[in-house]
């Protein structure tokens, strides 16, 4: 990226509220440290040289709100267990937006497609307890729908405390030629620590892989009601 | 039931095996009568096409007759005599509703293989390697056939079984390669094998309107079936200059058309033989082009070259320059059996077309390991060898 450009992210950053954390804990702290002691410095002489306030009030900000606008612009995050692993697949279906949408909308339908999904059960009407196997390791994880538009998209989050937080989202549009294209965007966050990110990271190409094969579990169901076995 | 099963490269084997289920409501069980050797086989048996495993069935051109259908089988019944397209079509994606059956996106299991090979994937195949579904293939007493509503054609009266087996894929084949040709009035064709595919590919040239055709191989008797019962121009590679063979019979032009049959293992008498053999054995290569740049060298400008014989993977010192500069268009495919089939059968009854001479030897499925190797080493005028488990 151009320095120009994470210059102007930098200063968007410095005017918007921070949605989100991406100082870790300990930098935190010091960064507030600095900011502070720099600051006391500044106010000495503020009638002087009131500029020198500036990196000492950006350093507390930044401590205080765990949010670093140069950190954003460089997509660095060191807070812990933060990096997101991210991908998406396509695929075309020969099938309505409509029936591809109440399909996927039916939670139920998910385990019958996704290999290592075993059940989808309402918690509520928003929120699902998903539970899925893996190498014989279970694993469970609630998820809320934070976006439904009705035959275009649905888009969920995880709820925090469980051993699998994801987001992500489906999007369905109209394919040019007929059918459907299908794009599943998903995001997780391994395990908070070290460990848990070198592992992630070793099974990123096997969970890209997965997603591959439930969608085109999906297709096959779609179009021949059936997936085929040999 | 026994079934002849794949134990290892060059080892086949009649084993007992358990016989097949109804697993999904659109499969149908037939009971196989017979069940032919391919070209395409001896790929597999000889290694070069990898994701073969110990305890596969090989095999996939063949007839039967049905004797269970899944609950969703609408158009097929118990008791019918079949032929079954060896390529498996799901009937439903993009690509089966537009007659390009061998491309169906729904029917291989293992689609993942071929999508790392070729970037995506291909149609489900019986009994023809892991890559293509790790279907089992029609060398046993029984098979299951997936997808049976689409697959398997009833055999009309007045065609025999002799001829109808190779309606499943010697005849489909052989009858795409000229399909892809757009032959016009006038147009001289050349078949590069005259093996089972090729021989279909003459005839087929004849019958949709080739003025001549001209036919490459070097065993002697295959010449002498592709002269007597194809009418084709023959060309002896082992004691021909093939390119310029070719020239002179088209005054100078070369073929309008030119069919590659023959695929990954050709065989010349030329040191690019021996280049080709060697970077296959090392593994710098995986299939043996050497028919292929023939059938680009030697096409007019502007012409057509066809290819049905079967690549795997790579190939080494590909004609680039050749195809770009003649402006040739080059067309491939495993053929899309279900598109062709009934219109064959039709021809078969009608009597327009005879692929009953491809059937050298029947034999019982016990022999099956001798008939592969009799095949593979081109003994015995071996054309075909037919199963009868």
């Amino acid at each position: 990226m151009r320095a120009n450009n994470i210059l102007i992210s930098i200063i968007r950053g410095l005017f918007i509220v921070p949605q989100k954390r991406n100082v870790g804990s300990v930098e935190r702290i010091a960064s507030a440290a600095a900011g502070a002691t720099l600051t006391a410095m500044a106010l000495r002489n503020i009638r002087h040289t009131p500029h020198r306030l500036i990196p000492g009030a950006y350093l507390l900000w930044r401590g205080a709100s765990g949010y670093c606008p140069l950190y954003n612009a460089i997509e660095a995050d060191t807070t812990e267990g933060a990096e997101a692993f991210e991908f998406s697949r396509s695929f075309t279906i020969l099938r309505d937006r409509k029936d591809l949408y109440n399909y996927w909308h039916d939670f139920n339908n998910l385990p019958g497609i996704m290999e290592h999904v075993t059940q989808v059960a309402p918690l509520t009407a928003n929120k699902y307890l998903w539970q899925a196997q893996f190498n014989g390791q279970k694993f469970e994880w609630q998820a809320e729908i934070t976006e439904d538009e009705e035959y275009k998209k649905i888009s969920w989050e995880s709820v925090d405390d469980y051993d699998v937080r994801n987001s992500g989202s489906v999007i369905f549009s109209d394919a040019p030629k007929g059918g459907t294209e299908i794009k599943v965007q998903v995001k997780y966050f391994p395990a908070k620590t070290k460990l848990g990110r070198l592992v992630a990271k070793a099974l990123n190409p096997a969970f890209k892989q997965m997603l591959r094969e439930d969608l085109r579990n999906l297709k096959r169901k779609m179009e021949t009601n059936e997936i085929v076995v040999n | 039931m026994k079934a002849l099963v794949y134990e290892g490269v060059k080892e086949l084997k009649v084993q007992s095996i358990p016989d097949p289920e109804i697993l999904q409501d659109t499969d149908a069980i037939v009971k196989v009568s017979l069940s032919s050797v391919c070209g395409s086989d001896l790929h597999l048996l000889n290694g070069y096409v990898p994701t073969m495993k110990s305890g596969d069935v090989l095999g996939h051109e063949f007839i039967g007759e049905v004797v269970e259908t899944g609950k969703k089988i609408k158009k097929i019944k118990k008791g019918d005599r079949v032929v079954v397209a060896s390529v498996i079509g799901c009937g439903h994606c993009h690509y089966c509703r537009h007659d390009e059956w061998s491309l169906c996106d729904n029917t291989n299991p293992n689609a993942w293989i071929p999508e790392k090979l070729y970037g995506d994937t291909t149609a489900g195949i019986f009994g023809y390697s892991h890559a293509f579904g790790g279907f089992a293939g029609s060398h046993a007493e029984y098979i299951r056939v997936p997808f049976a509503d689409f697959g398997a054609f009833p055999i009309p009266e007045g065609v025999s079984n002799d001829k109808a087996v190779f309606a499943s894929d010697a005849l489909p084949t052989g009858y795409m390669a000229a399909d892809f040709c757009d032959i016009k009035k006038g147009d001289i064709v050349a078949v590069w094998g005259c093996g089972g595919v090729g021989q279909m590919a003459i005839n087929s040239a004849y019958h949709l309107g080739a003025e001549r055709v001209i036919a490459i191989d070097r065993i002697p008797d295959r010449l002498h079936l592709a002269q007597t019962k194809a009418k084709a121009e023959v060309l002896n590679f082992e004691d021909t200059d093939i390119l310029e063979a070719i020239k002179e019979m088209t005054g100078g032009r070369g073929p309008d058309c030119c069919i590659d049959a023959v695929g990954m293992e050709a065989y010349n008498n030329g040191a690019d033989y021996y280049y080709d053999k060697l970077k296959q054995t090392l593994r710098l290569q995986t299939d043996r082009p050497t028919a292929l740049r023939q059938t680009i060298q030697s096409c007019r400008k502007g012409g057509v070259v066809s290819v049905v014989g079967v690549y795997a993977g790579l190939i080494d010192k590909f004609p680039m320059g050749a195809l770009m500069n003649k402006a040739l268009t080059i067309r491939a495919g495993q053929m899309h059996a279900q598109r062709y089939i009934p219109h064959l059968l039709d021809l078969l009854q009608q009597e327009k077309l005879d692929s009953s001479y491809l059937l050298t030897h029947k034999w019982d499925l016990q022999r099956g390991a001798e008939g592969y190797k009799m095949f593979n080493d081109k003994k015995d005028n071996c054309m075909r060898v037919v199963f009868e488990p």
